[in-house]
């Protein structure tokens, strides 16, 4: 049986009169991408922050390796990325990661972990000198200072450039087939595809999606039509569209019907694709369903 | 012990990234030796002595209300200070790195002091007094440096900078800094024995002049440092960062 390395139970966290967290329970098992989704102010930090002992639950419980993750213990093998705009000014990289690999019993050597992330010209930078993605290349190696099992990167790709955020996607895979557990929020939903083996989607407090990638895209029941055309002709049962050159796609639930049109339409077009729809379609399907909150 | 003197020097290096900072802390002790030990205590070398050692104190006192109130305060509006929470160091590392950080402030912020008195008034002292001051100088801001931790850890950091600008002036006050030490009648004579800022300046007293201190204010020394240390404890297990309505 899969270890778990997480685990919250039934847990609610209230601030005040708001309930940002609302009854959620997920088992975090050791050797998983999760990805954690949902709208600004959905509840995503706060879960996390309940993980990784910063906030207490108003009810339920959270387990980190067994603990309460306000128990330093729980913590040992546990990594996470500060927020970018988090990291001290005044502080030189070097001095950073020293500072945090302090706390932990076998951490990665500076250099090592320097190389590992591109920094070793930075060492001697202080930190609020660096760039957006210099930044977020040192919090993301934070978070792995200390050989952890588990990690938590909150939008760690965000201000990278195309090959930063490659070079990072290949490291965290690298690390997760090493057998770390990785949890994963990000804006950017083709990331959580290219990596998560599971996603969690938080809406308004609640867990209302946990499943695999490919079930959650088949869920939505949608479908993606791709072709080249020059000029889109008005067609029912189109949900969505999407233009990318003269590239068109084509959202919709009833993929059969709208080929059927399309060539029924009498436009020239070019490379039909039919692809079953994106994550992104059933986040906007599954974050669309709740009802709406009395306002 | 080791994350002990990891936060110690990685604070140290913080702090001394700005030295201005510290010249600016000194200011207010260094106008109450020139308007009040040098004109009131400067022709009797063992008042000035026990004078000097006075804004010593109240500079320790300003020191660590801006390291520890400021300080943490500052720490738990920004997300560094959460990200540090999150490392498996917990309360201990933290709270010796910065006592050992106040009592090198205290020291170095002594040493101006000690050579305005060395220039102004008729204090004479031994370097093994000096050194024993600064000891007992370096016991006594303990009690200080927790009550600033309870305050940072506590008190709305919006609330904080409010707090820390009256409170060190009112505790030296009550103290009895601003007093001749060998006073022994009056309205803050009598109070001085119980506030938490009397004890820790009868022992630097004790430790540079001939001042024999008084019981009361010694318990009391014990009694603070114990609620003080019990409290930041707490203070600092209950924080969660900054809380929103």
């Amino acid at each position: 049986m899969t270890e778990i390395v997480a685990r919250a139970d039934g847990v609610t966290r209230r601030y005040g009169e708001v309930i940002a967290v609302h009854d959620v329970t997920i088992e975090i098992p050791a050797g998983q991408i999760i990805g954690l989704l949902g709208p600004n102010g959905a509840g995503k930090t706060t879960l996390i922050n309940m993980f990784v002992g910063l906030r207490r639950p108003t009810e339920g419980t959270v387990r980190l390796f067994g603990r309460d993750p306000r128990d330093v213990k729980a913590r040992k093998h546990m990594g996470m990325t500060p927020q970018e705009t988090g990291l001290p000014d005044t502080a030189l990289v070097g001095e950073v990661v020293d500072f945090v690999a302090s706390h932990f019993p076998d951490p990665v050597s500076r250099a090592e972990l320097l190389d590992r992330f591109q920094l070793e010209e930075l060492v001697r930078r202080q930190a609020g000198g660096l760039s957006g993605g210099q930044k977020r290349r040192l919090a993301v190696a934070l978070a792995f200072v200390g050989r952890p099992r588990l990690v938590f990167l909150d939008e760690p790709t965000t201000g990278l450039d195309v090959e930063g955020r490659r070079t990072l996607w290949d490291g965290i895979r690298e690390f997760n087939s090493g057998g770390g557990t990785v949890v994963l929020t990000s804006h950017y939903l083709e990331e959580v595809e290219q990596l998560a083996q599971r996603v969690v989607i938080i809406d308004r407090g609640r867990c209302v999606a946990d499943d695999t990638v490919d079930a959650l895209r088949q869920v939505s029941g949608l479908r993606r039509i791709s072709v080249t055309v020059p000029e889109v002709p008005a067609l029912p049962g189109v949900v969505g569209v999407e233009r990318d050159g003269d590239r068109v796609h084509l959202i919709t639930a009833d993929a059969d019907r709208l080929v059927r049109d399309l060539v029924g339409s009498g436009v020239p077009f070019t490379d039909l694709e039919v692809q079953a729809g994106s994550l992104e379609d059933a986040f906007l399907a599954f974050t669309a369903k709740t009802p709406a909150a009395a306002a | 012990m080791r994350s002990i003197l990891a936060y110690t020097k990685f604070e140290l290096v913080q702090a001394m990234r700005i030295p201005m900072v510290y010249v600016a802390l000194l200011f207010l002790p260094s106008i109450g030796m020139l308007l009040f030990v040098i004109p009131a205590l400067g022709d009797d070398p063992a008042a000035a002595v026990l004078g000097t050692s006075s804004m010593c104190l109240f500079a320790a006192l300003i020191m660590c209300s801006a390291q520890y109130g400021l300080g943490i305060a500052d720490a738990r509006l920004k997300p560094w200070g959460g990200y540090v929470r999150t490392l498996p160091g917990g309360a201990v590392p933290k709270m010796a790195s910065m006592l050992a950080l106040s009592m090198v402030l205290v020291v170095s912020g002594s040493l101006p002091l000690i050579g305005i008195a060395a220039l102004g008034t008729e204090a004479t002292i031994s370097i093994g007094q000096i050194a024993a001051g600064l000891l007992a100088l370096g016991v006594g801001v303990i009690p200080f440096g927790l009550l600033m931790l309870v305050i940072g850890y506590a008190v709305n950091p919006y609330m904080v900078s409010v707090v820390i600008s009256i409170l060190p002036i009112a505790l030296a006050y009550l103290g009895g800094y601003f007093i001749d030490p060998a006073t022994t009648t009056g309205f803050i004579a009598t109070v001085a024995p119980f506030t938490p800022t009397r004890g820790p300046a009868e022992l630097v007293w004790f430790a540079i002049g001939d001042y024999p201190p008084n019981p009361v204010s010694l318990v009391t020394f014990v009694f603070w440092t114990a609620i003080f240390g019990l409290l930041a404890l707490r203070a600092y297990r209950g924080d969660e960062g900054k809380r929103f309505r």
